[in-house]
């Protein structure tokens, strides 16, 4: 559904008080008794949001269901990014934003979200936090922008869109999706090192072609890694004067070195696979045993390891959205 | 980005390290001016009399740099003098403004340099001919000590009690979280109702203060000396700033009777209204 007559609402600041203070009591349950109009009925009130000049053209997002699937995020990203890619970093880094945008034009998509992810959480504490921090801004700026339902999509496009590559700009990204992203995503845009898209663009091409040539298995190491290392080199070397082919360069060369955080596939296993004919990797849906570092058998489809944390199921925990 | 005198694998000109023997010889006075109500320009000018570096940057394998970073922010910027005029200027707007700046004055390779050496070296810890295989683009060659700047645009809360947010929940207790950029005070629903009443009229204030914010904040400043909570968060820069302009070190009294000092004592009051209002 297209609307073209959209215009981007900021919550009042005495509202998003409000609406955080009271988030827990008042606007949880809501959500927990699928009360949207509800919901929105405090967004539609002109003392609570105020929309703003600029319009721009609203796409429906597609809900993400429990089982991961990356095609709906890879449509995603580049629904919100032809939606909401004008707006500036500094726009764009506004709690009082997102938190409008999920309760009006996107709130089916907020709505479904809790639905098919949350709402089946047993842990009612567990329940409540994941739904507060993927709503409301609840750890530092940087981690909650890297944790709602909405910012993080753009965040990902703003430091991944590659514009040197015209065929497909979002090709980095559609790597970084082919697994379950959400963790990744925050181990990456929670470091402070990601403050520019050069860096940004270098750590993520670096981590593609380890995957891609090396094995390396892409569990949340693989992805907070890059930024450890690079922060160590930025005490002596400045990375802002480096372009995105040297940060790149330093990554795929130290990356390797880090001993059993980061895990690689079997090196015989790296060529059944590359032996298989296949255009995008998610086509292919096998399961072969493979041994991590730690000598714990895992079982591997492509780009599906998992990290210790995630095969305990902390994972949501582990990555901050609670 | 806090730059610190530590060891480089190469010589680097700082003056708290000896590798050179000029080691004073790189300074920059940095300035941070408001220009509007919604910027400030902070401005480098640099001085340097060693001649080797002078050389590199005459060569044009070495500039004059100002890396900026904002304190709890994303904001970060390196601002390199191409001009060679020894001056940098950078004027950063509000909607990118931090409350406190981290400024780094630097001297940064601008391209790789080969067999890089220099008289000034220390010859007591590189002999008399030291030469450096390869300075990389982008390795330091000088710094001075990073420069904290605090922003005042007349918009920063300074009161103890502003870097707090108290929200509602379902449970029968009092509880913080300090993983955000404010701290929040989680106070059960009946007590978030009357806070939200009374808390700031005149007679009941102070009580709900050393109600709440008392044992608040003595968490806060226990969890802040033990170092468990994020320097970069916005309440962690807020709260050094109110420590600093109330001359309290947090180290020198215990976290309670700091809190009390902070909230101007309130327990007094607090008691004074409150048996008061009985009688």
């Amino acid at each position: 559904m297209y609307d073209m007559n959209s215009r981007i609402p900021y919550m009042t600041d005495e509202f998003l008080k409000q609406f955080k203070s009271e988030f827990l009591t008042t606007f949880a349950p809501l959500y927990k008794m699928g009360n949207v109009d509800a919901l929105k009925a405090y967004f539609a009130d002109p003392n609570n949001v105020v929309l703003s000049e600029h319009p721009y053209t609203y796409e429906a997002l597609e809900v993400e269901p429990k089982e991961y699937d990356p095609d709906i995020v890879r449509r995603n990203i580049r629904r919100v990014w032809a939606s909401l890619g004008f707006l500036t970093p500094a726009q764009a880094e506004l709690e009082k934003i997102w938190v409008a945008l999920a309760h009006t034009d996107y709130i089916d998509y907020q709505m479904g979200i809790y639905e098919s992810q949350i709402a089946g959480i047993n842990n009612l504490d567990k329940a409540d936090r994941s739904l507060q921090s993927r709503t409301i801004f609840v750890n530092g700026n940087k981690r909650s922008l890297a944790i709602h339902n909405l910012s993080i999509l753009w965040w990902l496009a703003y430091y991944f869109e590659d514009t040197q590559n015209e065929a497909n700009p979002f090709h980095l990204l559609d790597f970084f999706f082919s697994t379950s992203y959400r963790g990744n995503a925050v181990a990456l845009l929670s470091s402070n090192i990601i403050s520019t898209q050069n860096i940004a663009l270098g750590i993520l091409e670096a981590v593609k072609y380890l995957v891609e040539n090396e094995g390396l298995i892409p569990n949340r190491y693989a992805y907070s890694e890059p930024g450890r290392i690079l922060n160590e080199i930025g005490g002596v070397r400045i990375l802002d004067t480096l372009t995105r082919e040297e940060i790149r360069e330093i990554s795929i060369d130290q990356l390797p070195k880090q001993g059993k955080k980061l895990q690689f596939k079997d090196p015989a296993e790296m060529a059944i696979e590359n032996a298989l004919t296949r255009n995008d990797a998610d086509m292919v849906n096998f399961n072969k045993a493979t041994t991590n570092n730690w000598g714990k058998t895992i079982s591997v489809g492509p780009y599906n390891a998992m990290s210790p944390e995630q095969e305990d199921g902390d994972d949501e925990e582990s990555w901050g959205f609670i | 980005m806090n730059l610190k005198a530590d060891l480089f694998p190469y010589p680097v000109m700082n003056p708290d390290l000896d590798d050179y023997v000029d080691n004073t010889s790189f300074d920059a006075e940095i300035s941070v001016t408001k220009q509007s109500m919604t910027a400030v320009q902070v401005k480098g000018t640099f001085s340097l009399q060693n001649e080797g570096l002078k050389a590199l940057i005459n060569e044009g394998k070495a500039s004059f740099a100002l890396h900026i970073e904002g304190v709890a922010s994303s904001y970060r910027k390196l601002c390199i003098d191409d001009s060679r005029r020894g001056v940098v200027e950078e004027s950063i707007y509000i909607r990118e403004l931090p409350k406190k700046l981290q400024v780094n004055a630097l001297l940064v390779a601008t391209k790789d340099i080969q067999e890089y050496t220099n008289t000034a070296f220390n010859s007591d810890f590189y002999g008399d001919d030291f030469v450096v295989d390869t300075i990389q683009k982008g390795d330091i060659l000088a710094f001075l000590p990073t420069k904290d700047v605090n922003i005042d645009l007349n918009y920063a809360n300074t009161s103890s009690e502003s870097i707090f947010n108290v929200a509602a929940h379902d449970k029968e207790y009092m509880d913080v979280n300090l993983d955000g950029d404010t701290a929040t005070v989680y106070l059960p629903k009946d007590v978030y109702t009357n806070y939200n009443r009374w808390g700031n009229i005149v007679n009941h204030k102070d009580y709900f203060i050393s109600m709440i914010f008392i044992p608040a904040l003595t968490y806060v400043i226990g969890e802040v000396r033990a170092k468990r909570v994020s320097p970069d968060l916005k309440w962690y820069v807020s709260l050094e700033e109110i420590l600093d302009k109330s001359g309290i070190n947090i180290e020198n009294e215990s976290a309670i009777v700091i809190a009390q000092q902070l909230l101007n004592n309130p327990m007094i009051e607090a008691i004074k209204h409150k048996f008061n209002e009985d009688v």
